[in-house]
Formats: C-alpha cells, sequence, structure tokens
C-alpha cells in the first residue's frame, strides 16, 4: 500500500501544468502559432484558435444541423458572436479535477477535487494584424502550505503571464516579460510524468521553480521548421532562493506529411538546484483525427549540496478519434530518477476519454495504472480515476 | 551490479531504438490516406507487463506478495474480416521477459528479482473500426506463461504462482501510422490470482 500512496504522490504532488495540444497535428496544425498567442502554445487562445475549437474540434450536438461548421466558429468569441474591437480579447479558464485515488481500497480510496487552474485576463494588440501585442494573466497560484489540500479556492490571484510580443520580421517574434518557458512538447495532460520530472511547477517556492519565469523569446516558424531561443531569470513570486536562471532551446522539423521531429535543451540554476536537460520528441498524424506522439528526455539534477543525479522518462501516446468532439487517449510513461539499477523504473498508463462536448468546454475521464519496477521491492500497482473538467472563455 | 546497470543501459537503449524505428518506418513510407485501412495480416513487436499475486506460506503463517511481470511479445495477427468493415480476429505468439517479485508482507518476507519467464498467447477478437485508420478491439485472452522463481531462504516458506494457464480481457487500440505500420496500445486485467495487463509496440502488414 505504501506503494500506492508513493505512486499517487508522485503523479499529484508534482502536478505541472501545460495548456497545449501537440495531438492536434491530428488536424494538420503542427505549430502552436496557429492558435495560440504565444507562439510555443501555452495561455490564451488567439481568435483562430478559438474558432477551431468551436467549428472543427468540438461536438456539434447542441448546434442545428443546418448552421454551417463556419457559422457556429463565428459564435466562438468571448461575448459569443458579438464581435469585439480588433485590440481587445479577454478571456478566462478554468480547470477542476476530481481524482480518485486507489478505489475500492477501503480506508486507502480517497476522493480529492483540485482547483487546477483558475484564470482571467486579456489580450491587446496595437494593430490589426497583431504585430505589436501584450498578454496579461491573473492566476491563482496556491500557497505552498495548501496545495495538494484540495481546498486552495481563489484566495491568491497573482501575475501568471505579462508579457509583449513583437514580430520584428516576417514569421519571427519577439517575447519580453513573465510567460512560459520553452521546453520539449507540451501535452494537455497535467499530471504526466513527462511534465512533472521537467520541473514545470504551478506552485510558488519549489526547487524547480514556476514554469512562467521572465525573460526574452525569439521565435521564429517557418512552413517545415520552427526554433525558439528562450533566456530567462526566474519568476518574481519565488524567493530568490528558488529563482530558476538560464536558457532553453526548442526546435521542431517537418520530415514528412504532418510529422514532425524535435527537440530541446534546458539549462538553469538556482541557489538551490542546478538542473540540466534534454529530449528528443516526434509527433505525427495517424489519420485524420487521430496523432502519435513520443518524448525521451534526459534530466539531470544537482541539488545544492548532493551529489548530481542523472534520470531518464519517456512519454508514448496515442490520440484516438470516436466520433467528432469525442476521442480515446491511452498514454505510457516511465521514469527513472537515476540511472542507477537500485533505482525504481516508474511507470503510467492511462487510458480515457478526452472530449470536447461544447464549444469552450473540454472534459476528460482517465483510468490510470501505476506500476514500480525495481530490482529491490515489487508492489502492488496504483489505481486512479481522474475526472476534469476546462471552461474557457 | 553490473549486469543490471548494463541491462537498465538496454532498456534506455532499446526505447531509443524504438523511437528511431517508428521515426525511420514512418518517414520511408507514404501517409495514410482516408482511403486505405487494416491489412489481413501482421506481425506486432511489443512491450508488455501485467502483474500476479503469489501466495506465501511458512507451516503457520499465511501471506501474499506481487509479481510484476515485464517483457516482450511477438504475436502474428489474422484479420477474418473485410478490409473495410468492422470484424472478428485471430491472434497467436510468444512471450518472454523477467519477473520481479516482492512487496510489503506483513508475515513472510520474500524478494527475488528478474526470474526469466516465456509463454504463449492466443486470442480471439472483434474490432471495430472508429475511422479509416484507427480501430479498437476487444481481445478475450488465453495465456500460457512459464517462469523459474528463486526458492525462498527459510527452507519452510514455500511460495504458490498463479497459474500458468491464465486468461485474460484486453481493450486493444491501434492506429496506422503508415499503410504497412501501425501502432497499439493495450490494457485489461487477467482473471486469475492476477491484476492489470498493459502493453504498446508497432505492428507491420505482411
Amino acid at each position: 500500500m505504501k506503494t500506492n500512496i508513493l505512486a499517487s504522490l508522485l503523479m499529484f504532488t508534482f502536478c505541472s501544468i501545460a495548456n497545449a495540444y501537440p495531438e492536434f497535428i491530428a488536424y494538420g496544425y503542427t505549430t502552436c502559432m496557429t492558435c495560440h498567442q504565444n507562439g510555443s502554445g501555452n495561455g490564451p487562445l488567439n481568435d483562430y484558435g478559438r474558432a477551431l475549437w468551436a467549428g472543427e474540434l468540438s461536438s456539434r450536438i447542441v448546434f442545428p444541423k443546418k448552421m454551417t461548421d463556419e457559422q457556429v466558429a463565428a459564435t466562438s468569441g468571448f461575448f459569443g458572436s458579438k464581435e469585439l474591437p480588433y485590440w481587445i480579447r479577454p478571456h478566462i479558464k478554468y480547470r477542476g479535477l476530481n481524482l480518485r485515488t486507489n478505489p475500492g481500497s477501503g480506508t486507502q480510496d480517497t476522493t480529492k477535487f483540485y482547483q487546477m487552474q483558475a484564470e482571467a485576463g486579456l489580450t491587446t494588440q496595437a494593430d490589426v494584424d497583431g504585430k505589436y501585442a501584450a498578454v496579461m494573466t491573473w492566476a491563482n497560484m496556491s500557497a505552498p502550505e495548501n496545495y495538494g489540500k484540495g481546498d486552495q479556492g481563489f484566495k491568491r490571484m497573482l501575475t501568471k503571464e505579462l508579457y509583449l510580443r513583437i514580430e520584428v520580421m516576417q514569421n519571427t517574434w519577439l517575447y519580453a516579460g513573465l510567460m512560459d518557458r520553452v521546453y520539449g512538447l507540451r501535452t494537455a495532460d497535467h499530471t504526466s510524468y513527462q511534465r512533472s520530472w521537467q520541473g514545470f511547477n504551478t506552485r510558488t517556492n519549489t526547487q524547480d521553480g514556476i514554469i512562467q519565469s521572465t525573460g526574452v523569446i525569439a521565435h521564429r516558424v517557418e512552413d517545415n521548421w520552427e526554433v525558439a531561443l528562450n533566456l530567462f531569470n526566474g519568476n518574481p513570486h519565488d524567493d530568490l532562493a528558488y529563482r530558476q536562471k538560464g536558457a532553453s532551446l526548442f526546435s521542431e522539423f517537418t520530415v514528412g506529411e504532418y510529422k514532425r521531429l524535435g527537440a530541446s535543451v534546458m539549462s538553469e540554476r538556482s541557489d538551490v538546484l542546478k538542473k540540466d536537460m534534454m529530449a528528443i520528441h516526434y509527433r505525427q498524424q495517424a489519420g485524420k483525427g487521430g496523432a502519435l506522439l513520443f518524448e525521451y528526455g534526459i534530466v539531470k539534477d544537482t541539488l545544492t549540496g548532493a551529489d548530481a543525479k542523472t534520470g531518464s522518462y519517456n512519454l508514448l501516446e496515442g490520440f484516438f478519434p470516436l466520433i467528432r468532439g469525442y476521442n480515446l487517449k491511452a498514454s505510457v510513461e516511465r521514469y527513472n530518477k537515476e540511472f542507477k539499477a537500485s533505482e525504481p523504473d516508474y511507470w503510467k498508463n492511462s487510458v480515457g476519454l478526452f472530449f470536447f462536448p461544447l464549444p469552450r468546454t473540454e472534459m476528460r475521464a482517465d483510468l490510470v495504472n501505476t506500476r514500480n519496477f525495481s530490482n529491490q521491492t515489487a508492489n502492488e500497482d496504483g489505481w486512479s480515476i481522474l475526472g476534469q473538467i476546462h471552461a474557457s472563455l | 551490479m553490473v549486469g543490471l546497470f548494463w541491462g537498465k543501459f538496454m532498456l534506455h537503449f532499446k526505447i531509443l531504438l524504438l523511437s528511431f524505428f517508428v521515426c525511420s518506418l514512418s518517414l520511408a513510407a507514404e501517409t495514410v490516406s482516408q482511403t486505405q485501412s487494416l491489412p489481413k495480416s501482421k506481425i506486432d513487436f511489443s512491450y508488455v507487463s501485467w502483474s500476479e499475486v503469489l501466495k506465501l506460506e511458512d507451516g503457520t503463517t499465511k501471506d501474499q506478495a506481487t509479481n510484476q511481470f515485464f517483457g516482450n511479445a511477438l504475436t502474428y495477427q489474422y484479420d477474418f474480416s473485410s478490409r473495410q468493415a468492422s470484424g472478428f480476429l485471430v491472434e497467436t505468439g510468444i512471450l518472454f521477459g523477467k519477473a520481479n517479485a516482492g512487496g510489503s508482507q506483513a508475515g513472510i518476507t520474500y524478494q527475488t528479482s528478474n526470474n526469466p519467464w516465456s509463454g504463449a498467447l492466443l486470442a480471439g477478437a472483434y474490432r471495430w473500426n472508429l475511422s479509416p485508420s484507427t480501430y479498437l478491439s476487444l481481445v478475450p485472452t488465453l495465456l500460457y506463461r512459464k517462469v523459474t522463481m528463486q526458492a525462498p531462504n527459510a527452507s519452510t516458506t514455500q511460495f504458490k504462482l498463479a497459474p500458468d494457464i491464465n486468461q485474460a480481457l484486453i481493450i486493444e487500440a491501434r492506429a496506422l501510422l503508415t499503410p504497412k505500420l501501425s501502432f497499439k496500445y493495450q490494457m485489461g486485467s487477467l482473471v486469475t490470482q492476477a491484476n492489470a495487463w498493459w502493453g504498446f509496440g508497432l505492428g507491420y502488414a505482411l
């Protein structure tokens, strides 16, 4: 049973946030720039992203058949079909997670509800084409002493994003301010080992620091490749000792029709942790609406005063369309904290529904199995059932 | 110790190799179109794992441990249905790998690792076409496996393995990456004295 608890802790104590959908290469969209204000993913959607969600990804169950996809897409603005001036785009997002761990195990069977994400903000742009834009988001960030208690509420609204975006030349953007660090595939799985062990947290004062950091990003997106360089200086909401300073590089290339191969590196330092990572990833469309994602990464952590530990992780995800708006998502993840025989391999398998029943709404229901392989011990599997809702205005 | 480290290194190497294999085959082949579908015969190579209950007894005390199996499966699958329709298929193949046993037993302590096992499976399945390139199958499976376990240190302690022949019910999702190559994911459970089964791998159309 200890393992079950450990597995649960591993899954959720290091819960990270990641709001992009590399799976949507399934629909032919290869770059985050298509849908997000931040071309590296995460954060508010642009007008095209909103329209795409409503007009292509979501179920049409609430719309009459005579209404075209274009007409549905036209209702995707913040106030529905009422068009706002080009220079202002508000956004509100909410994510809640209901987590049941060790179902059917008696006293170990627990259920908690997590307020994962509650945020509001706006994007303003100085010109119609959006060459000059500013993005601001305020989000609930639980205090370290409250994290994981399931009762965080909306008590601590802090600045999550505050940056300027300038298209300095054709296909090249410069970002400056507080924003997500650039690295690897940004999947929609908030509890993935992949994101957790990369150390991209939403909590303040963890050794890895918050995923958002002040800095600059230079991003070039061409038809068949993109590259983003990020220099960062830590998050001002973290105490000085936890602010991670460093650099990261993300690149991705088209290697076939709807097939992308990429790599990332990151090196960062704070007073408590020195972290170096590198990863390769691959994603491809598997028929219309289906996708396969793969990432393999190496993480080297050196805590101050301790020996360096180098481990690895991998993520393999299959995305299978059922009917419009409804998908089956299956993923296999593995993490090993150190390249040592005695260090367990943590495996996590999840399978579930990933669906968009309405425009602006995403829901998920997952069954998760965790299993650890070690030459030191063998323990019972851990099981969890997750239900998640995401609403985005 | 060196051997174990080497084993771990090889696991990572195999994962990398698998990824490059996917990439290279995907790149070499044409993209799946809406009209292509699953070929009738294919070979799958996959990584599989399941967990069994190992019963322990030392004369007066009864306890149980977890026996974790992990390894590879090489299987052949034949589809009876027409290419465009849902229908029945059969699968057979061999499996091999290692098993770790142990846990946090209250009464009897037993811990052993890297016990070799091998086996075979026979399955019938019904496949639904979700789209021209994605499929979902319900796979009742008959699994035979033989494992060589180390005996407990205490001469009085005995263990009782789950039966060598077990049944499993598995759900399999498959997506075509190219007309020849497919990715599969499995999750399910064994029936007798055992727990969850999962697997993932690649299929190659013959």
